[in-house]
Parts: structure tokens; C-alpha cells; sequence
């Protein structure tokens, strides 16, 4: 009875946090969730599985491309038949994209399809099923979190846990810093460039595209950091969306490392069945299904060319890996370790900065005017009017290495761990120090994330 | 055949797609053990496996594989029934 209440309580934080950006989004949301509710009880309990989750996916996608793509779709259609001098009659909609629903639409199919596989039983449970789906820590911009993680835990009753509190009010304080601090004080300068980047010189646009590459990190885990510390103060576990990006080795090593709960969803749901499916056709077909997720990808992380263009950079690359692992093996084998170790890291990190470029410029021909451009010495701008003090270009640096630095260094015991290991005095000494740094150096002008917009 | 050598027989298809000779496979083994096998090999694994035994696994039941010992269980019913 006390978990029933208590999963009650969180349904209703979770509609007022939803309602807060919009009830129509809300409203939308709640149609979503009746349709996903039955469709798998429907998969579950029916002979035809397959055509039944194609429905699901179709009410999914079909919400989806409504909110989503629709308005792009059509621009490109009106387009095409401009130069053939012909009116498109489709309306242009106005309407405002529900919160969450990239992020809602992924967990739904996934839902349906374990269902479809026999992996996962249908959930029951009303209000279990709608919890899981608005539950307010993941609703904006994930984790992709798996109904088989969440669900079982929504139906425990919690009991609070002094050390589970604090060590999730850590974890906020350090998502708020990377937030507040670094990210959204490295935007300043982002935005400055990417605003015109031909007025720039190559090594303003490299630093520009270091910071934005930094400044999503940033953005993106130190939200992840928040939700997660929320989520472990409620009891709720979810799945990490990253592991140290930068220290990747390869591109399929960065998307291990990178939003995680995504990287796993488009294997376990897009990558392993077409590549299974199109397995005899050798290397590829692997190549094949590598493009196609990683279109979907960059698709699904934005509407534009942009995102197309970086979803396929990437596929382009894991394409490029999956046929050279014997040449590449065989060449790092002739480097000292130590050696082959740092130039797998710095073409990765590299290859990553200039794919990234093409997510934040505003045209895919800017993107490939930064790209081009990086050893362009013609221009001479000051760093220090690119709208930072000196000062705070400073902490801007300060903020990069630091985070650059956490990439590669990795303690033995979690600083969450060491800060409790530490006697009382130093312990509040900290926390007065993160709250000062928070307070004095964070940029509380009330910035979006960057990965809600996706 | 047994399962044991269905085992021993996919270690030496597990060393030689994965480039790796220290592989040592249990029916508990899963791809978080073994280095080399990732979401991009994990393929060619299966296509090696299936050419080796001589069968073929439909899609669901490749998806349904959660570590080794799934996969021997199912090679194993499939060379009892053909």
C-alpha cells in the first residue's frame, strides 16, 4: 500500500513537471502512453506479433514525424516542386513538439519489440506503465533507460537512505557545475563563432570547435548527472550515458562511451537485426546496416542536413574501421604500445571535433567551410572579443582542461566516496567551496540543454 | 554431439574470429568477457558458427542468445532434430 501511494506521488511530480512545459504536450504524451499500454498487451496475447508491433510503431514514428519532421519534410517539398512551378497545398503546422517525445518514442519501440521477442511480458499495471513513461528525471533528454530496468524498480516501495541522499546531491552539484559553469559559459564563445564563421581565423574555429565539442559534453553529462542524483535520491537506478568519450580509441569505441543508453538502443533495436538479417551478404552488408543506423541516427537527433551529414561522417567511419581492423591491428602492433595508445586517442578526438561541426554550424556548406578552413591563418581576431573577459576566457580554459583531464584520470575510489572519506570539517569546507563556485562563477541566465532540443 | 564439445569446437571459431588465442568459454561466457567480441564482430561470429555446424538460426532466436550457453543449447537442439 505505502509503494502504491508512493509511486501516486511520483506520477503526480512527474504530470505537473510535464504539464509545466505544456498540458497539450501532456495531453499528447497520455494518448501515446493508452496506445503503447494496449499494443503490448495486444503483441503479447496475439498470433500476428509482427503486424501488431508495426502498428505500434507506426502510431510512434507517425507521432513523431507529426511534431518532429513534418515541417522540414515539407519545406524540402515545396521546394522540389517550385522548380516545377507547382503550389504545395500541404499546410505548414505550427504546433509545439510535446516534451520528451524523441526520447519517449525510442523507450515505446523497444517496449513493444522486447514484448514482440518474447523477452519482456506486457505490463499490466496501469499506473506502473504510466510512471515509467513520464518519469520526471529521464523525461526531457533520456537516459533511453529500458522498461526491463525501470519497471521493477518503480513497483518496490523505497525507504529513504541518508547516504543514498547525499551521494545524489553530490552528483546534482557536479551536473549544476558542468551546466552552469563550463558549458554554458564555453557557449558564449561558440555562439559567437558559429554565428559567422568566415570573419575567423583557423585557429579561432579550431578552439571554437574544441569548446563546442567540451561545451556538449558538458551540457549533455552534467544533465545526466543531475538526473541521475535525483534518481538515485528516489531510489530509481538508471543506466550511465557516458564513460570518458574522449579517451576513445576508435569511433566504435566513442559510441560505447557516448550517450550510451542511445549507442545501445540503436544496436539492440536497428544495427543487430538488420546486420543479422542481412548477414550473408558478408562485411557489406555490416557496412550496410552501419549506414543505415547511423543515418537514422543523426536523423533522429535532429531535423536538417547537418544531422544527416554528421549521423553519416559517422557511419562513413565505423564503415572504414569495420573493413581495416586487420590493417589497423597490424599496423598499431609495429608502434610501441604507449604510442599507438595516443594516436588512436588524438584520430579519434580529432575525427570527433570536426564531426561535431557539422552539428553545431548552421548550414552543412558552413560546417564544411570551418572544416576546410582550420589552417587559415588570413584573419586576426582577439579571443577577448569573442564576448569572454579575460578573466572568464581563463575559467573557460580552466573548465576544458579540467574536464579533458577527468577523460584520462580515473581514481580508484569515486569522488563521491572520497569526499564522505574526508573528517566533517573538510567535508563542509567542500561543499561551501562547490556552492561559492556555483553561485559566484555559474551562468544562471536559465540556458536549455542543448540534447532536450533532439 | 555433446555440449561440451559443441563448446570446445566454438572456442576455436571464438579464437580465430576475434583474433584472440586466450579465449577460454563457458556456458556463462558472455561478450563483456570476451575482448574483441563487439557489436561489429558479433556478426561474423554468428555467420562462422552457422557455416561450421551446418544450421541456421532464425533472427529471434540469434536476438534471444544472453551468453554461451544459449547459443550451444540451441546448436545442440538444432543438430538433434536435423
Amino acid at each position: 500500500m505505502k509503494g502504491k501511494l508512493q509511486l501516486w506521488w511520483l506520477l503526480a511530480g512527474s504530470i505537473i513537471f510535464c504539464a509545466f512545459y505544456s498540458l497539450a504536450g501532456l495531453a499528447i504524451l497520455f494518448s501515446l502512453i493508452i496506445a503503447n499500454y494496449f499494443t503490448g498487451i495486444w503483441i503479447e496475447q496475439s498470433r500476428y506479433k509482427n503486424a501488431i508491433l508495426f502498428l505500434s510503431c507506426a502510431i510512434n514514428l507517425g507521432a513523431l514525424f507529426l511534431f518532429k519532421y513534418y515541417n522540414f519534410f515539407n519545406v524540402e517539398f515545396t521546394t522540389l516542386l517550385k522548380s516545377w512551378n507547382i503550389d504545395n497545398p500541404l499546410p505548414v503546422l505550427h504546433w509545439i513538439i510535446p516534451v520528451g517525445l524523441s526520447y519517449f518514442v525510442l523507450q515505446a519501440i523497444g517496449y513493444n519489440t522486447d514484448i514482440q521477442r518474447e523477452m519482456e511480458p506486457a505490463e499490466r499495471n496501469f499506473l506502473v506503465f504510466t510512471s515509467y513513461f513520464l518519469y520526471f528525471p529521464k523525461l526531457i533528454q533520456g537516459p533511453v533507460d529500458r522498461p526491463r530496468n525501470i519497471l521493477p524498480q518503480l513497483k518496490e516501495t523505497k525507504v529513504f537512505d541518508y547516504t543514498r541522499a547525499t551521494t545524489g546531491l553530490k552528483l546534482i552539484a557536479w551536473g549544476l557545475i558542468k551546466k552552469l559553469v563550463i558549458a554554458d559559459r564555453l557557449s558564449i564563445i561558440v555562439s559567437e563563432v558559429y554565428a559567422h564563421p568566415h570573419d575567423f581565423s583557423g585557429s579561432v574555429l579550431l578552439m571554437a570547435g574544441l569548446f563546442y565539442m567540451v561545451q556538449l559534453y558538458a551540457d549533455f553529462s552534467g544533465y545526466m548527472d543531475i538526473a541521475l542524483g535525483v534518481s538515485h535520491i528516489l531510489g530509481i537506478e538508471m543506466m550511465p550515458n557516458f564513460n570518458r568519450p574522449f579517451s576513445a580509441t576508435s569511433i566504435t569505441d566513442f559510441w560505447k562511451r557516448w550517450h550510451i543508453s542511445l549507442s545501445t538502443w540503436l544496436y539492440e533495436y536497428v544495427y543487430n537485426p538488420v546486420s543479422l538479417q542481412w548477414r550473408n551478404w558478408g562485411n557489406w552488408g555490416m557496412v550496410l546496416a552501419i549506414f543505415i543506423t547511423f543515418f537514422l541516427s543523426g536523423m533522429w537527433h535532429g531535423v536538417g542536413w547537418t544531422f544527416i551529414s554528421w549521423g553519416l561522417l559517422n557511419g562513413l567511419a565505423m564503415g572504414y574501421e569495420l573493413r581495416t581492423v586487420k590493417w589497423r591491428k597490424s599496423f598499431f602492433k609495429k608502434l610501441k604500445p604507449s604510442t599507438a595508445k595516443l594516436l588512436s586517442i588524438s584520430i579519434t578526438f580529432l575525427f570527433t571535433l570536426l564531426s561535431f561541426t557539422f552539428v553545431r554550424a548552421n548550414t552543412v556548406s558552413e560546417g564544411w567551410y570551418v572544416v576546410t578552413h582550420l589552417f587559415d591563418q588570413s584573419k586576426t581576431v582577439s579571443v577577448l572579443s569573442l564576448g569572454l573577459d579575460s578573466a572568464n576566457f581563463m575559467l573557460a580554459c580552466l573548465g576544458v582542461a579540467l574536464l579533458l583531464f577527468l577523460q584520462f584520470y580515473q581514481p580508484k575510489q569515486s569522488f563521491s566516496s572520497n569526499i564522505s572519506a574526508q573528517p566533517v570539517i573538510l567535508r563542509w569546507a567542500i561543499y561551501s567551496i562547490t556552492a561559492l563556485i556555483l553561485l559566484n562563477f555559474g551562468i544562471l541566465g536559465g540556458k536549455g540543454f542543448i540534447y532536450a532540443q533532439f | 554431439m555433446e555440449k561440451q564439445n559443441i563448446l570446445s569446437e566454438l572456442t576455436g571459431i571464438f579464437k580465430k574470429v576475434f583474433e584472440n588465442d586466450s579465449v577460454i568459454l563457458q556456458m556463462d561466457t558472455t561478450a563483456n568477457d570476451v575482448d574483441g567480441w563487439d557489436s561489429l564482430t558479433h556478426t561474423s561470429m554468428i555467420v562462422e558458427v552457422e557455416k561450421h555446424f551446418n544450421v541456421k538460426f532464425k533472427l529471434k532466436e540469434v536476438l534471444g542468445f544472453k551468453n554461451v550457453g544459449d547459443m550451444v543449447n540451441m546448436i545442440h537442439t538444432k543438430l538433434e532434430t536435423a
